[in-house]
């Protein structure tokens, strides 16, 4: 036997060094962080940012071009579009966020639960996943919304529904994978119970193909969040919403475009970053990590 | 538990399998203790009932498809019997195990310290600190180099060996009066092999803790054990003590397996002696004793019906028709 004290070890590794590894390897990821980090700041300190109230009207500077007094010109009543987006990235992250992370937390212990128990509990748990599923995101979400009403609790609680199915299918399969392992059956010898060895074995086991999952269903739920209030689902009027900013916008496209464009940039961008996060994080703990763990 | 009694004690213990919808057998009227601080050792061939013996004394058959009958008595509780969750409190405190492939039963993403801690935590009401120091104790105690920075390490920097000592230190962490090693050193090098039987050894001395050993290796039975059951298909075929087995052997099986054993000091240079044949196929036992097909003294009553485990001298049971002979050795 070699004796491992003996022999010089690497340097440890941290999840966080494995992280910038994968980000330093994928470049492009940085740029998703970097504008997601923006954007965050934007929303948090959107009441500092903002050069205006996003509810203030003002009636004789309406459907102004962008000018230094107004970087992104203003609306049809005559608010600042710079103020309505930023307050916007609020709710669209608060919604997208919030949706996500319920889904997250949901959809890991439904898919872990079914997983785990296996058999006819499986079966039936799996099937009502695949009915959500069937469904695209935004008529179920546009149902749910419709039937309970366009407010912040019911808009997250429809988009963290129809992204549901995808986190307990990607909690599933490796809960069913796991559950044969020898260390759960040391577990087990043990004295664990079902649920200690669920959060605290297979939990730490899944948690990061979880997360990957989430960064790429937060890009589907900040679009969802935003074809909603598009449709007329989101929050009320006067509240900005960049879905809303769009449809707004739309109604005075031919005169005054931007009002539409800006809003419209600013999901496409956000989603775009999300997106690179998303892909950056998959590729930190596709290969790599596991061959760490 | 009164004083004197078994720690773990088995009567009448039988386990089927259900497979295609039929009980199948795997053990049969298995009866046998394991005194204080004690060494039993269950040997037999790979299907010979051993691993299923040590789960069934953990409740850890898989409920679905598995029974098991007869009385399974572990520091004086009906174990059979038990609800699962004082199941779960005897689980690790009163016995514990340690299984053969020590490099898949550490969980991967959990530092060793962790789980180590994690399960003196969960028998004992005791603090994080508290734990942390227990856990860094028994490491040091299953000889683990460098313990106090290793213990934020994550299983794949360890080798074998060392990770069976991790396995070891879990499994002693609450102290149980039962240990249960399930082929401890089967998967590791030989050289590795001889310092973690060694370390069982010192261990249970220092923990006054029975252990049941089950192996197929008389290598390591010869070393370790007080008492040792040879099975066969299920069904127990001698019971002695470690130099009768060894010196006396009754059952013409026990015989054949010794004389599988690779001996370096032999200076005859005996050949070995495979058994021919191989186990019965459980689905369909022979009627008479399970060896007799592969036996070469067999006699047409053996292939009729099973001989009885019957003490032949004090504590040696043999369960042969032809145990009092003395058969011409092969």
């Amino acid at each position: 036997m070699t004796d491992l004290a003996s022999v010089p070890l690497p340097p440890r590794r941290s999840a966080l060094a494995t992280l910038l590894r994968a980000f330093n390897a994928n470049k492009i990821a940085w740029v998703g962080l970097v504008i997601i980090a923006l954007l965050i700041f934007a929303a948090a300190f959107a009441p500092l940012l903002a050069p205006y109230d996003p509810l203030e009207q003002d009636v004789l500077d309406r459907l102004k071009p962008p000018t230094w007094d107004h970087l992104l010109g203003t609306d049809y009543y005559g608010r600042d579009t710079l103020s309505r987006l930023l307050y916007g990235a609020r709710v669209s992250l608060v919604i997208s966020v919030g949706a996500t992370l319920i889904a997250m937390a949901a959809g890991a212990a439904i898919g872990m639960l079914a997983g785990w128990r296996g058999g006819r509990i499986d079966a039936l748990i799996m099937q009502a996943m695949d009915m959500l599923l069937a469904f695209p995101s935004l008529i179920l979400g546009l149902m749910l919304v419709a039937m309970l009403g366009p407010s912040m609790p019911n808009i997250i609680a429809a988009i963290a529904l129809t992204s549901l199915p995808a986190f307990a299918r990607i909690a599933r399969a490796p809960t069913i994978a796991l559950k044969g392992r020898d260390f759960i059956e040391a577990g087990r010898s043990l004295g664990f119970s079902d649920a200690r060895i669920l959060c605290g074995h297979i939990l730490p086991n899944i948690f990061p193909e979880i997360l990957v999952m989430g960064a790429l269903w937060l890009a589907n739920a900040i679009r969802t969040e935003a074809s909603l209030a598009f449709i007329g689902l989101g929050l009320k009027p006067p509240t900005p919403t960049w879905g809303g900013m769009i449809r707004e916008g739309f109604e005075n496209i031919l005169d005054s475009a931007w009002l539409a464009i800006t809003p419209g940039v600013a999901v496409l961008v956000v989603v775009f970053a999300v997106n690179l996060l998303g892909d950056g994080l998959r590729d930190a703990i596709d290969p790599k990590l596991r061959n760490e763990a | 538990m009164s004083a004197g009694e078994p720690v773990l004690s088995l009567r009448d213990l039988s386990v089927s399998f259900r497979s295609d919808g039929v009980w199948r057998p795997a053990v049969e009227s298995l009866s046998f203790d394991v005194g204080l601080s004690e060494t039993v050792a269950v040997v037999g061939e790979s299907g010979s009932g051993k691993s299923v013996t040590a789960l069934a004394v953990m409740r850890l058959l898989p409920q679905a498809n598995s029974r098991a009958q007869g009385v399974v008595r572990l520091d004086g509780r009906d174990v059979l019997k038990l609800r699962e969750d004082e199941m779960r409190s005897l689980r690790g405190a009163a016995a514990a195990m340690i299984f053969q492939e020590p490099m898949t039963c550490l969980n991967p993403v959990l530092t060793i310290g962790f789980q180590i801690a994690e399960a003196l935590r969960f028998h004992r009401a005791i603090g994080r600190k508290a734990a942390e120091a227990e856990t860094l104790r028994i490491l040091e105690r299953v000889r683990v180099p460098a313990a106090r920075e290793r213990l934020h390490e994550y299983p794949h920097r360890f080798s074998g060996g060392m990770r069976q000592r991790v396995m070891i230190a879990m499994a002693l962490a609450c102290r149980p009066k039962l240990l249960i090693a399930d082929e401890p050193t089967t998967a590791l090098d030989v050289t590795v092999q001889a310092k973690i039987l060694r370390l069982l050894h010192d261990l249970q001395q220092e923990m006054h803790a029975s252990l049941l050993l089950i192996t197929h290796d008389l290598g390591v039975v010869a070393s370790m054990a007080d008492h040792v059951l040879v099975m066969y298909a299920g069904r127990v075929v001698e019971h002695a003590d470690v130099d009768t087995l060894f010196h006396a052997p009754r059952h013409p099986y026990t015989r054949a397996l010794l004389g599988c054993i690779a001996g370096i000091e032999d200076d005859r240079r005996a050949p070995l002696l495979p058994i021919d044949g191989a186990p019965p196929d459980l689905r369909h036992p022979p009627p008479g004793c399970r060896f007799a097909p592969r036996c070469r003294y067999a006699l047409p009553a053996c292939r009729a019906e099973p001989p009885a485990l019957r003490p032949l001298a004090p504590a040696h049971d043999v369960a042969c028709f032809r145990a009092e002979e003395a058969l011409a050795d092969a």
